[in-house]
């Protein structure tokens, strides 16, 4: 067992299992060597994100190891599948925080599926449109959006 | 959603009695404030079609989307869009320069013809890179600025016919660098200043038209060089002065368009009165 602290001190005891399947952690152990019983800490993430993070270790941890990574195959599918559709039901804020963290613990699979969700949710949208979804502020000038709109003609009416 | 698993979540908080961990009392992690690597983590997945009008969103985001690096990570995700398809070519031409360098790096062409096809946008500087090119038919579309120097790396060219679009700017000098030329086609353009005295150096060249631009200036005595042409189209520019003699050394020209120009209209001095230059010229008005 392996046992992992968060930002706000929270303790978590994970199988060897799950704590390998963030990069960061696996380096980490095989840093300290196996006898080691100290707590590894996570500075970055807060106890809440690293449950969300751990419920989504578990679900995969029998997953088969991902097929030797070939970059030249289409890979352009954004399909979801469906249990990680439903881990991904969350506020903004933690799924943003999510993402965060699976970079941090660097765990690849998270970190996918973060992207594709928030990529999906932006598909198809108007400028607007996202802008109003994600809360994001609008802090050009009217010259410089009015710039970046000339620039943007021809893609602006996809 | 219940966790069945093996894994224990002890709840020990250890030392401290920290606040209960709660996302909502940290800043509230907004989509314009994560990492520029994640930001195009997120983007590179969308079309590389529309993925840059999401520039206008905000600044950060600009950033993370204007690097030229992200073209190439969304050009990777999506190599159905980086085919050698009229689709995909259509989308070159009006690309920004990142996209249209990183685009001309995944393609591996000798022939790219593309005449009468409604293309927009202007000639890529990227198409410098497609060194292989040996046929390069652009003609009859809806193109403007400038012809790039970058074409004039293209040495293997055989055929480059950019008629009938809306190009601009001067011919390059460096035009001269493609020997390998049998027809260059640059007639109905907006193209203005003179015609480049490297042009001399096309000694393949049997096909040249410069007709219907504004080009400007007197007509190379380099042009003598053209040993292989067969026609030249140069009417309808403004071209002034005299036809130089040295046309009389294209032993191979059969047809000869000097029309609608500002040349003074007299045979060249020391022309003979046989050559078949003087023929044509004769028929044209010159006396």
């Amino acid at each position: 067992m392996v046992k992992i602290t968060s930002s706000d001190n929270q303790e978590f005891t994970i199988s060897k299992e799950i704590a390998n399947q963030s990069v960061l952690i696996k380096n980490m152990l095989e840093d300290v060597g196996e006898s080691d019983d100290q707590p590894i800490p996570l500075p970055n993430v807060s106890g809440a994100i690293l449950q969300k993070v751990i419920e989504y270790a578990t679900m995969h941890k029998d997953d088969p190891p991902p097929a030797p990574e070939d970059e030249t195959k289409l890979k352009t599918s954004e399909d979801i599948e469906e249990r990680d559709k439903e881990f991904m039901q969350l506020d903004q804020g933690t799924m943003f925080e999510i993402i965060l963290a699976a970079n941090y613990l660097d765990m690849k699979n998270l970190l996918d599926l973060g992207c594709k969700t928030v990529a999906n949710m932006i598909k198809g949208k108007s400028v607007e449109e996202v802008r109003k979804l994600f809360n994001i502020v609008n802090d050009f000038t009217p010259e410089e959006e009015e710039q970046i709109r000339k620039e943007n003609e021809w893609c602006e009416d996809r | 959603m219940g966790i069945e698993s093996p894994v224990h979540f002890p709840r020990t908080r250890s030392a401290s009695f920290a606040a209960p961990p709660s996302t909502t009392l940290r800043p509230y992690p907004q989509i314009s404030r994560i990492p520029i690597e994640l930001i195009q983590d997120i983007f590179r997945r969308l079309d590389p079609a529309t993925v840059l009008k999401y520039r206008r969103l905000c600044r950060h985001i600009a950033v993370a989307l204007s690097d030229p690096h992200f073209a190439i990570l969304n050009l990777n995700h999506h190599p159905e869009k980086s085919t050698a398809s009229l689709q995909s070519y259509k989308l070159w031409f009006v690309w920004p320069e990142s996209y249209q360098a990183a685009y001309a790096g995944r393609l591996s062409v000798n022939e790219l013809k593309l005449g009468w096809k409604g293309i927009k946008g202007s000639l890529p500087r990227a198409l410098g890179s497609l060194k292989s090119l040996t046929i390069l038919t652009l003609h009859e579309n809806k193109l403007s600025g400038p012809i790039p120097l970058e074409i004039c790396s293209l040495v293997n060219l055989s055929i480059l016919h950019l008629q009938g679009n809306k190009l601009s700017g001067a011919i390059p000098s460096e035009i001269g660098n493609l020997t390998q030329l049998t027809q260059l086609c640059l007639q109905s353009n907006k193209l203005t200043g003179g015609i480049p005295r490297e042009i001399g150096k096309l000694n393949k060249l049997e096909n040249l038209s410069l007709n219907c631009n504004q080009l400007t200036g007197e007509i190379p005595a380099e042009i003598k060089g053209l040993k292989a042409l067969k026609s030249l189209y140069l009417e309808q520019n403004m071209l002034y002065g005299n036809v130089p003699s040295e046309i009389e050394e294209l032993g191979s020209l059969q047809i000869l368009c000097f029309a609608h120009n500002m040349l003074t209209n007299l045979l060249p001095s020391g022309l003979k009165k046989e050559s078949r230059v003087w023929e044509i010229l004769r028929h044209q008005g010159f006396r």
